[in-house]
């Protein structure tokens, strides 16, 4: 009973410890989100924003002016509904101000260094001490009304003054009084779409009165993604069988997770793969990107030579490279170069899709020639057998399978008069035999949505598309619809390097080879 | 003792006295009448939608506070005022209203004016500024050589450049053609590529005419003649005259008549060319000239003018060829563009104009200074006027009026890269009667201006993204003489 009492109370204390250490935070895990300068006065600042993540035991503002940065005062904010709201008051009118936003964990205070800047009204605000009188900007029949409150409105020379929504003028109409000295006073416009939100801003007799900042707010249709950085050594990572494995410096090197180091397995010469991209995980193999090739035909001539493709995969239980040769159907003698490229899984068998591009004709004017080609692995000869070219133009491709259906999505062409002026993203639902259906074309000739379709994930049935480290959309196939993907603010990152599942949670790379690359754990959240 | 008890008795006696005659007194204070001084209401300002109107501090006899309360067609829009002024506003342009002020007290003494006013009347069209922007896509802008017509209804047919992104192709440019009416509202667009012209998009030239009563369009560009309907833009008809103008592109066209349009080029080559079926009429080689030929006219006698640039020597001197009526050549004209003590840097001479009395009028600037030159001259090439003095104008293009006036329209530079599109208007003697520069403007970069009969103008400009009204492809309809 001793022993189990003493192992009981030790398992208590590593579990006790565990949790805590996971509750520690590094400085960069709290990032300010949706921040917003809801309300500027002449003597006060009322400011709203999101921190990303719990671990905080305080935050606020520290502000000052911008003339006198060391008059520095800090304000405590005060959450209500994951929200922190506070007022910088007491301020000078006509004044402009910094704001930094800090936050306190255990570990201490941190000052997030991004500087906010606001300039507060002019004094003849103070008499009128105009605010909104509805939390929501009121759209309905095309039009938008927003109701304004202030004191002694009924005084105002309506002649005189000028109210914008978003820099166009609304249409004001006379105060009405509330009670005593207080009116409303109702504003309306034609309505806007695709803002993110509503800046309403006052003059009167040249003089800024008022300026208030309405978001959008977002319905519980949408999605957020949440990153969460996690220690892994720089580098770039493919998974086979849950451990992480690495081609880099002509090194073949696995994450050993008891020691905490890279294992160098054997080496490689150079230029024969390229690590920088995700290897793809079927056959217990390790499938690299396709890459054209030249055998010479000519040792004296180094012109004379026929060009071919290779895939290159690596299989762990051998610690061994195998070469496919792809030379079916024959590609022409120029100067090709793979764009595009990816493996897939559907129905269990394994896809390679890739594209060509002629880069003879890129300084000529000329058409840019990409051809599409779709390859099936067979597993019982090893090798890659041709199914299909891919008859339509798209660009940025990704396939994915998700119920035993094929889809594809990328950048389709906008086209006017015959003419395929732009880009923008579809979708298609694609048959075994590789028929295309046209189910999603974003946006409208006039006005398409054109985005880079960098990565894809399957996510409970829909697809996640990265754009880039801080933009992501969700395609929903069934409903045929896109939505954009709120981000938590932690996710961060200028260049995209794959995503990858390791131990079933979808990772993301970003800015490989930097100093600066981070790996994140992703999850996707539906709702705000 | 007895005198002071007296004393004292007499004492107490007139105290008495005068004290029965203060109860005898009656208090003959009347209050001032509560009274309240007169409304005297005026409109002070007003607006095409507001009235602004002004009074007198309304004082009460008895020091109560005023307030005042407006009345607007007898509604009550506001009280407890205590300002003196008040906007009546979102009115009706051109109407007269009765506005009611009365001013109050607290004890409901009153004093009310009537007064009426007006709104400003709606603005004419020759007043009003209108302005339109233009863009085909969100991902495409217009930009390059601009050339537009106006056309019998009032609105305009240009031809420009279309840029766009190049994701499935390396072409990036498209010609456009598109038709706008009076308001500027775009009717059709019709999408070219330069292949088809057989033209490099950086040599770009556009000319533009029409045919058949205003039914039908030609552009020339390259070596490429193409009628369009004007009724939806679509190609009626294509022809090439790269076997008749070998290395060079169409630089000026002249619609001289139903059946004949004078097409000159950049290798001094005229030709004559049917506007109804395209083909050539006759053409003639440079004759022993070579160079660029530019802004081709014609005079009642059928001669042919155009600019000339032979481009031999480092300062291009001003010259004009002449022709006849089949394109032989028949002479130079060369003009000094100097003024008084100034050397010659070359001048860029880029309008020229003829009018009924066989005159004829040449524009441009100088090649150092930026400044403008004009001459007038006779078909025989005898100098009638030049300017003597510099002006800022760099002149563009020109045309006749409806009046009869010349209107030569261009640039002037500002500071850093601010450019401004103007008009200079002058009369046939060539005294400048108007001078119009549109510096109010953000800068911008002018494609074209037309005239309407009314006085005003026509402008297409090109504006760096400034603000949200005035960015990318412009038309503005200008109100009188070209106030905008």
């Amino acid at each position: 009973m001793g022993i189990f009492r003493t192992t009981f109370i030790i398992l208590l204390v590593l579990i006790l410890w565990s949790c805590k250490k996971e509750a520690q935070l590094t400085s960069n895990d709290i990032a300010v989100q949706d921040l917003y300068v809801t309300s500027v006065q002449g003597q006060r600042v009322d400011i709203v924003y999101k921190l990303s993540q719990l671990g905080y035991k305080e935050t606020g503002v520290v502000f000052y002016p911008r003339d006198k940065p060391d008059e520095q005062r800090k304000v405590v904010a005060i959450r209500k509904d994951e929200q922190f709201n506070l007022s910088l008051m007491h301020l000078e009118p006509m004044k402009e101000y910094g704001f930094k936003v800090y936050y306190q964990t255990e570990g201490g205070e941190q000052i997030i260094e991004k500087e906010h800047i606001v300039k507060t009204l002019s004094a003849t605000s103070l008499k009128f001490k105009l605010e909104i009188g509805s939390s929501e900007l009121i759209i309905k029949d095309g039009k938008y009304q927003i109701l304004l409150e202030g004191d002694f409105l009924n005084e105002l020379n309506l002649s005189a003054l000028n109210i914008y929504v978003n820099d166009e003028p609304a249409t004001v109409n006379y105060p009405i009084r509330i009670a005593g000295q207080r009116y409303s006073m109702l504003i309306s416009g034609k309505a806007m779409s695709d803002v993110s939100g509503h800046l309403i801003t006052a003059f009167y007799k040249e003089d800024e009165i008022f300026s208030h900042y309405i978001p959008v707010k977002t319905g519980k249709d949408n999605y957020t993604i949440r990153g969460k950085a996690v220690n892994l050594l720089p580098g770039w990572y493919s998974v086979y069988k849950n451990d992480l494995y690495s081609f880099i410096d002509e090194k073949v090197l696995r994450w050993d997770e008891t020691n905490h180091r890279m294992v160098t397995l054997r080496a490689f010469k150079e230029g024969y793969v390229w690590g920088n991209k995700p290897c793809f995980e079927f056959d217990n193999q390790m499938f690299f990107p396709p890459q054209t090739r030249a055998k010479y035909t000519d040792p004296e001539d180094p012109n004379k030579f026929d060009r071919f493709l290779e895939v290159v995969s690596y299989s762990p239980e051998s610690n061994s490279f195998n070469g496919y040769t792809v030379d079916e159907p024959k590609y022409p003698q120029k100067d090709l170069s793979v764009e595009n490229s990816q493996f897939f899984v559907h129905k269990s068998e394994m896809y390679m899709a890739f594209t060509l591009v002629d880069l003879s004709g890129q300084f000529a004017n000329q058409p840019i020639i990409r051809t599409n080609f779709v390859y099936k692995y067979n597993k019982s000869r090893k090798q890659f057998q041709y199914v299909s070219g891919l008859k339509t133009d798209i660009l940025s491709y990704h396939f994915t399978s998700i119920n035993n259906q094929m889809y594809l999505v990328g950048l389709v062409p906008v086209t006017d008069q015959g003419f395929q002026l732009s880009a923008t993203f579809g979708a298609y639902k694609v048959s075994d035999t590789f028929v295309l259906e046209s189910i999603f074309t974003a946006g409208t000739l006039t006005k398409p949505l054109k985005f880079a379709v960098k990565g894809i994930a399957t996510v409970d049935g829909n697809i996640l598309i990265v754009s880039s480290m801080d933009d992501y959309k969700i395609f929903d196939p069934l409903k045929r619809t896109l939505h954009q993907v709120g981000t938590d603010g932690v996710l961060s990152g200028q260049y995209f390097n794959g995503l990858f599942t390791y131990k079933n949670i979808l990772h993301i790379n970003a800015d490989a080879g930097f100093t600066n690359q981070r790996i994140y754990e992703l999850s996707v959240k539906k709702g705000n | 003792m007895v005198l002071l008890q007296r004393t004292i008795f007499c004492i107490l006696f007139l105290l008495v006295c005068s004290c029965k005659k203060q109860e005898g007194l009656v208090d003959k204070y009347t209050s001032p009448p509560d009274e309240i001084t007169t409304l005297n209401t005026t409109v002070s300002a007003a607006g095409r939608e507001f009235i602004e109107i002004q009074w007198n501090e309304v004082d009460n006899s008895h020091f109560e506070d005023v307030s005042y309360a407006v009345y607007l067609e007898g509604e009550r829009i506001v009280d407890q005022l205590s300002s003196t002024t008040y906007s009546l506003i979102n009115l009706e342009p051109g109407k007269k209203y009765k506005i009611k002020v009365v001013a109050s007290t607290t004890t409901g003494k009153q004093v009310e004016q009537i007064v009426e006013g007006s709104t400003l009347p709606p603005l004419t069209e020759s007043e009003m500024v209108s302005i339109k922007q233009y863009g085909f896509h969100d991902f495409s802008t217009l930009g390059g050589p601009a050339q537009l017509i106006k056309l019998d209804d009032g609105g305009h047919l240009l031809v420009m450049e279309l840029l766009h992104p190049n994701d499935f192709t390396h072409v990036h440019y498209k010609i456009i053609v598109f038709r706008v009416d009076k308001s500027g509202q775009t009717l059709w667009y019709r999408l070219l590529t330069f292949q088809r012209f057989n033209m490099p998009v950086d040599s770009a030239i556009f000319q533009i005419t029409t045919t058949n009563g205003d039914k039908e369009a030609i552009l020339f560009t390259g070596t490429h003649a193409m009628k369009l309907a004007l009724v939806d833009g679509e190609v009626l008809m294509e022809k090439s005259y790269a076997d008749v103008l070998p290395d060079q592109f169409i630089s000026s066209i002249n619609k001289v008549s139903t059946q004949e349009i004078i097409v000159a080029t950049t290798s001094t080559n005229l030709m004559s060319v049917n506007p109804t079926d395209l083909r050539v009429n006759w053409h003639k080689d440079g004759q022993g000239l070579t160079g660029v030929l530019g802004s081709v006219q014609v005079d009642t006698k059928k001669n042919i003018y155009a600019i000339f640039n032979d481009g031999k020597e480092m300062h291009t001197p001003i010259k004009v060829n002449k022709y006849d009526s089949k394109g032989k050549y028949l002479r130079t004209f060369e003009f000094d563009g100097r003024l008084d003590g100034e050397s010659s840097y070359g001048f860029n001479i880029t309008a020229l104009l003829v009018d009924p009395q066989d005159n004829l009028y040449l524009f441009g600037y100088n090649g150092s200074y930026d400044y403008t030159r004009y001459f007038k001259f006779k078909a025989d090439g005898t100098l009638i006027k030049k300017n003597e003095k510099s002006e800022y104008l760099l002149i563009r293009g020109a045309y006749f009026d409806p009046k009869g006036n010349i209107v030569a329209m261009g640039q002037v530079n500002g500071a850093s890269i601010n450019r401004w599109g103007g008009i200079y208007v002058f009369d046939k003697d060539m005294n400048i009667i108007t001078r119009k520069l549109w510096t109010n403007l953000p800068s911008h970069t002018l494609a074209g201006i037309t005239s309407n009969a009314d006085g005003t103008y026509n402008v297409f400009a090109h504006f760096a993204v400034t603000n949200s009204k005035l960015s990318g492809f412009v038309y503005i309809k200008t109100a009188l003489d070209g106030n905008i």
